[in-house]
């Protein structure tokens, strides 16, 4: 979250005296938690449509104020709605942006998150043999991602998957 | 695919024709050739011609723009990526994955076994576990073949409108010309339905690979907080893609089945 604040400080033209104020909205009835687990004791019950300011997040656990209390809500359960900036002398509170763009109903989209390259670069660029020498000898085998990963901790799980159907190659 | 060449040659071929009462000076086995040939561009069952296509492809990304100058990063993001691609379906393909140099916000993939992220997107990371999500997410496009599905299909309108010129140096020319539609791909995108396929296949993925489930509901979500502002690498996100939020909502149902167990590795996490 720490990060994620910097991100807002570097990227929103701050002045000394204005912080980011982070808006977002309980989508479903959840309970507010006094700890990020589901162990946590209940504070308060939220409403579905409730708004709430974004305070940091822990995992898949998100530290939400509301207009009484302050608690831990699961991340997934929280849309953020606007960020606002917030002057820390007199109070007042301006908006900034709220939920650009919204949903757009474009069916063409790029492949993960924002479309950056420049199109014409990628038409005219000439195919870089050196580029791809580079690139596989940065490769490595399963079994060194797999001893890799072991160092980590990590266990492969069995998880099925859920809405889509993925066929086996013979 | 059969109805497909039918109507491509009603469209492309016949109704021409009918419409302006002449014949076109057509080869007829020429048409013949290229209709076998686009028929024989079995891709599904051809793993070699795949990675070939997938190899160009990638090939000139990198043209454009170079593997970040770090090779420990780059082994790192392989480890993690080779990992995660273990747990797929298709976990034989020889993987390859790359930090690109450019503070865009975006990851690709190409067919065979090709991933791509770029240093802004990295940059926005802040474990492990969100970066294996987001090379889950691409596995998931390439375990389900999407560019090869779009591909095919651009190369059956693309043929379609060759055969009224009628020529057409066979099977060369046929990955030529894919390669060319993969390029342009890498930057007008797949469809919708794909990304939230390969949104749901992501987090299965990062889950099997033993890490926290919602790493990618938290890029996600990281990604439309940055998108939060008219910064130029970001603001084309809403001209171009679902918004983050909707993307989340059709996680959301089937995301009720994981408890949030599983690994961050925000320590290990390589920074840069």
């Amino acid at each position: 979250m720490r990060k994620l604040l910097y991100i807002f400080l570097f990227l929103i033209p701050l002045s000394a005296d204005t912080a980011a104020l982070i808006t977002g909205m309980v989508f479903i009835d959840t309970k507010l938690l006094d700890e990020p687990n589901k162990s946590g004791q209940l504070i308060e019950k939220l409403a579905a449509k409730s708004q709430v300011i974004i305070k940091e997040r822990q995992s898949s656990w998100t530290q939400v104020a509301t207009a009484t209390n302050t608690g831990w809500v699961p991340t997934l359960t929280i849309r953020i709605i606007s960020v606002s900036q917030q002057n820390s002398v007199d109070g007042t509170t301006e908006v900034v942006t709220e939920r650009l763009g919204g949903f757009n109903q474009k069916t063409v989209v790029a492949t993960f998150g924002v479309r950056g390259l420049d199109e014409e670069t990628l038409k005219s660029a000439e195919l870089s043999e050196e580029q791809l020498a580079l690139l596989e000898s940065y490769q490595v085998s399963e079994s060194q991602a797999k001893s890799y990963a072991r160092a980590g901790d990590l266990k492969a799980n069995k998880v099925a998957y859920f809405g889509v159907t993925v066929e086996v190659e013979k | 695919m059969k109805k497909q060449l039918i109507s491509l040659l009603l469209f492309f071929v016949l109704i021409p024709v009918i419409a302006f009462g002449y014949g076109l000076s057509i080869d007829l086995n020429k048409i013949k050739d290229t209709l076998t040939a686009t028929q024989n561009l079995s891709l599904d069952n051809d793993l070699e011609q795949e990675i070939e296509i997938g190899r160009t492809i990638s090939g000139r990304l990198l043209g454009a723009y170079n593997l970040v100058d770090d090779k420990e990063l780059q082994r790192y993001v392989n480890k993690v990526g080779r990992w995660v691609a273990s747990q797929s379906e298709r976990k034989q393909l020889s993987w390859q994955f790359g930090v690109i140099d450019t503070d865009s916000i975006n990851a690709f993939s190409a067919p065979g076994g090709y991933i791509f992220l770029t240093k802004g997107l990295y940059q926005l990371l802040n474990s492990e576990a969100e970066l294996a999500a987001v090379l889950a997410h691409e596995i998931g496009h390439v375990v389900q073949k999407h560019q090869i599905k779009i591909l095919q299909e651009s190369a059956m309108i693309h043929f379609g409108r060759l055969l009224l010129e009628s020529a057409l140096d066979q099977n060369s020319m046929v990955v030529d010309n894919l390669v060319g539609y993969g390029a342009e791909m890498l930057s007008r995108g797949l469809d919708k339905n794909s990304e939230f396929e390969a949104d749901k296949i992501g987090v299965v993925l990062t889950a099997r690979a033993g890490y926290n489930a919602y790493a990618l509901p938290i890029v996600l979500q990281e990604i439309g907080h940055a998108g939060m502002n008219n910064q130029s690498d970001v603001e084309l996100l809403f001209k171009t893609h679902p918004h983050p939020n909707e993307r989340l909502d059709n996680l959301d149902s089937g995301m009720q089945g994981f408890s949030g167990e599983g690994l961050m590795l925000e320590q290990r996490f390589y920074r840069l």
